[in-house]
């Protein structure tokens, strides 16, 4: 049953604790510790920047969505009832402004240059045929080939510990239920694209 | 290699090529303490949401840029463009419905960040002579019966 596995999900990547650390400092500012409303806004605005980023934001963009979201966190802290919660209704939060913003942004999404190159598988050239075999550049390659709602997916649930899939299911256009199959298939993609010769990433067509 | 550990390398690899800009954290606390602040007085705003933001060149030489911010709010919709950066940068924006509203820049932490303006029958106001740096606006309708509502910060 999707809605079982959905709650399933394992921790992912990031680091363990993270969520419990910020349930933790959420809890001491609500009781009036200002300095813990400084740890959480540390703990959890790399996250937030990861799962704003994963919807094709420019900086600029990523950066006014990440704020919206502290601004309404301290707006509506009374509304959360469970601490445990809070970094589930940030990035919840993030992820529905940033799915705005983009939606608003349509045909004409801005990228950086420099993210756009990286992107895009380059040329061969003698330097790069050196550098592509490097693992770390390798996976970085084969992420860049997936398409757009793997790339996303993939990015989100790699940040997110539990990511609500019904929230993604709206963002990616997709039943709740295939987003599990999904994010397999785009993983098993990503194998394939690793496991595919090396001369391939070079540029012959097929 | 299992999902949970390809998950955590892909996670570490994106931390690496698309890093977490230098000063987010400390500007986003700075925000959040900032609110906090505001919030203990008796400030009574309700927070515009963000739903656009673009930049375009402009200029003669297009040598500058000018940037565009759209909110939006319960019965509200603000449209607002900064710029181009000039030393006394400008702010002209649209308000929909353009009910007779004061608009007042502010610096993050509540201070003015310039004189405030009146919104017109048509729905537009101007802000000139503002002080470069971050800046919101509070728009205040006249007639206390309708909400009063802030833009998040956003740089001149």
């Amino acid at each position: 049953m999707t809605a079982g596995q959905s709650g399933r999900v394992p921790e992912t990547s990031a680091a363990p604790g993270v969520w419990s650390v910020a349930a933790d400092a959420f809890e001491r500012w609500r009781d009036g510790d200002l300095d813990a409303l400084d740890e959480l806004v540390a703990l959890m605005t790399p996250v937030l920047w990861h799962v704003v980023r994963a919807y094709r934001l420019s900086h600029e963009q990523a950066e006014d969505v990440v704020q919206s979201t502290w601004l309404a966190l301290v707006r509506r802290r009374d509304a959360i009832d469970d601490p445990q919660a809070v970094g589930g209704w940030l990035t919840l939060t993030s992820r529905r402004a940033a799915w705005r913003v983009s939606a608003r942004a349509g045909s004409h999404v801005t990228l950086e240059p420099d993210v756009l190159e990286r992107h895009v598988p380059s040329e061969p050239s003698a330097e790069s045929t050196v550098v592509a075999h490097d693992e770390r550049d390798l996976l970085w390659r084969a992420v860049a080939e997936l398409d757009e709602r793997c790339q996303r997916l993939l990015r989100v649930v790699a940040f997110e510990q539990r990511p609500d899939y019904a929230a993604l299911s709206a963002d990616l256009q997709m039943p709740v239920g295939s987003i599990g199959p999904t994010r397999g298939r785009c993983l098993a993609k990503l194998r394939t694209a690793l496991t595919r010769p090396s001369g391939n990433d070079l540029g012959s067509p097929t | 290699m299992n999902d949970d550990t390809r998950l955590r390398q892909l996670a570490d690899l994106w931390r690496e090529r698309d890093p977490v800009p230098d000063g987010l954290v400390g500007r986003m606390q700075a925000v959040a303490r900032a609110e906090v602040d505001l919030l203990a007085t008796d400030w009574d705003h309700e927070l515009l949401e963000l739903v656009e933001r673009s930049t375009e060149l402009a200029g003669a030489r297009g040598t500058s840029t000018s940037l565009t911010l759209r909110y939006t709010g319960v019965d509200l919709d603000v449209l607002v463009r900064v710029g181009p950066s000039t030393d006394a940068p400008r702010i002209d924006g649209w308000v929909v419905p353009p009910l007779p509203t004061v608009v007042r820049p502010l610096h993050p932490d509540g201070s003015a960040a310039g004189a405030p303006a009146t919104v017109g029958e048509e729905g537009r106001f101007v802000l000139v002579d503002l002080r470069p740096g971050l800046v919101r606006l509070a728009l205040e309708p006249t007639d206390p019966q309708h909400a009063s509502f802030v833009t998040p910060t956003f740089e001149i």
